[in-house]
């Protein structure tokens, strides 16, 4: 059975680490908003040259976004993994009563909320810079997410 | 219950390309005893350990543990048991507190603020409290580990070289800490050292390990009358430059 207080530690152990790491908020932050600084130009770009195609460029920062978001929710589970490798902590956490099962839900917490963070950011920032809402898309996207 | 807390029957591990790292071994541990694991590099000292906290799945024998199976029973008997060894890293990018907070979590210890302030307390943590792990030295590494190792007051405590790579102050420092809280919690230890004065002060009885095998067993005082030598060092050199007086194993 999974004890979500055990979770919760495992969750804990990569929260404490991303607080700490201003390298870890650039690729949390940093790159996400380059990524949408160009698309959103991009979008600027088609929409005053191809005039009234504002739908292209809309699909455009959507898909951006939601590349973003799937990408990073791959990272997050894959490098949480590795870190574990680099700092050689196997030995340490396999041998606490932590099971296997609750340490794979930890690793998705932890890309969950990692994710969570940089969406709202992106999201912020597309409708603040390019006027474009991302939920004007609709709700459907949260299908794309699931996988 | 038993009167041994560890129980280990014909424990053989056997690595792939057919090296067998722990040929067969029995020993059992009484509760509050702390016994030795001796023995050169490449005896199977760190590869029993493993398999005793669940980390190596044996070839063949049994572990028995507070009468329970491990691994069958494994969660249930690592929250009652504990570890320390200087060549598993603690979180190296974590403070120490937060070490301490993420391992009291995964122990599954709900009140863990009144452990960690008496831990921090008794192993002298205060000043590189909020430091990264990483940045610490050998010997406040090893305290940071010893403070893990204790954070849910084990009964079974396995120490791999605890006092490896400490100067002599400081490894003092950490035997006296263990031994008092073996003496206050009535704990039992099993230790593997290489550390002969280490072993000869802790330990009830020791047991050493050449190529796999348990080759003899007995008090430290015991094993230094048997070979006739003046200390357990004199002891360990015998054993591995001219054998054991009777082979244990074999003969059992």
């Amino acid at each position: 059975m999974i004890d979500l207080f055990r979770v919760k530690g495992m969750v804990l152990r990569h929260y404490y680490v991303h607080k700490q790491s201003p390298a870890r908020l650039v690729n949390m932050i940093g790159w996400p908003a380059v990524n949408m600084l160009l698309w959103g130009f991009m979008n600027s770009y088609l929409a005053k040259t191809y005039g009234g195609e504002a739908y292209i460029a809309g699909t455009l920062i959507a898909g951006a976004v939601c590349w973003d978001v799937y990408m990073r929710a791959c990272w997050g589970t894959t490098t949480a993994v590795y870190e574990e490798f680099w700092f050689r902590t196997l030995g340490q956490i396999h041998s606490t009563p932590l099971r296997p099962a609750e340490l794979i839900l930890s690793y998705l917490l932890s890309s969950l909320y990692k994710l969570a963070f940089t969406f709202t950011i992106i999201t912020i920032m597309v409708m603040l810079l390019f006027g474009f809402n991302f939920f004007s898309i609709g709700w459907d996207f949260i299908l794309y997410l699931l996988p | 219950m038993s009167d041994n807390l560890l129980i280990v029957e014909n424990l053989t591990k056997i690595y792939e390309g057919n090296t067998a790292a722990v040929q067969g071994i029995s020993f059992a541990v009484p509760a509050g005893a702390t016994y030795g694991l001796l023995g050169g590099n490449g005896a199977g000292k760190t590869t029993t350990l493993s398999m005793i906290l669940g980390l190596l799945t044996p070839t063949s024998g049994k572990i028995t543990i507070f009468d329970e199976d491990m691994p069958k029973q494994k969660r249930s008997l690592l929250a009652r048991m504990n570890f320390s060894s200087p060549y598993v890293d603690m979180v190296g990018n974590l403070s120490v507190k937060e070490n301490l907070i993420v391992f009291a979590h995964l122990y599954g210890l709900r009140d863990y603020k009144q452990r960690i302030d008496s831990l921090i307390t008794s192993l002298q943590l205060e000043k590189f409290l909020n430091r990264q792990v990483r940045s610490l030295s050998a010997g406040q590494i090893t305290r940071t580990s010893l403070a893990k190792s204790l954070i849910n007051t084990p009964r079974l405590l396995v120490l791999d070289e605890p006092t490896a790579s400490l100067d002599p102050d400081t490894a003092d420092w950490v035997r006296t800490h263990l031994e008092n809280y073996q003496r206050e919690q009535n704990a039992t230890i099993l230790l593997a050292s290489h550390n002969m004065g280490e072993v000869e002060r802790m330990c009830n009885n020791i047991l050493m390990m050449q190529n796999g095998k348990i080759v003899d067993r007995g008090t430290p005082r015991a094993l230094i009358d048997k070979y006739g030598r003046q200390n357990m060092e004199e002891v360990f050199l015998h054993i591995s430059r001219q054998g054991a007086i009777g082979m244990v194993e074999e003969a059992a």
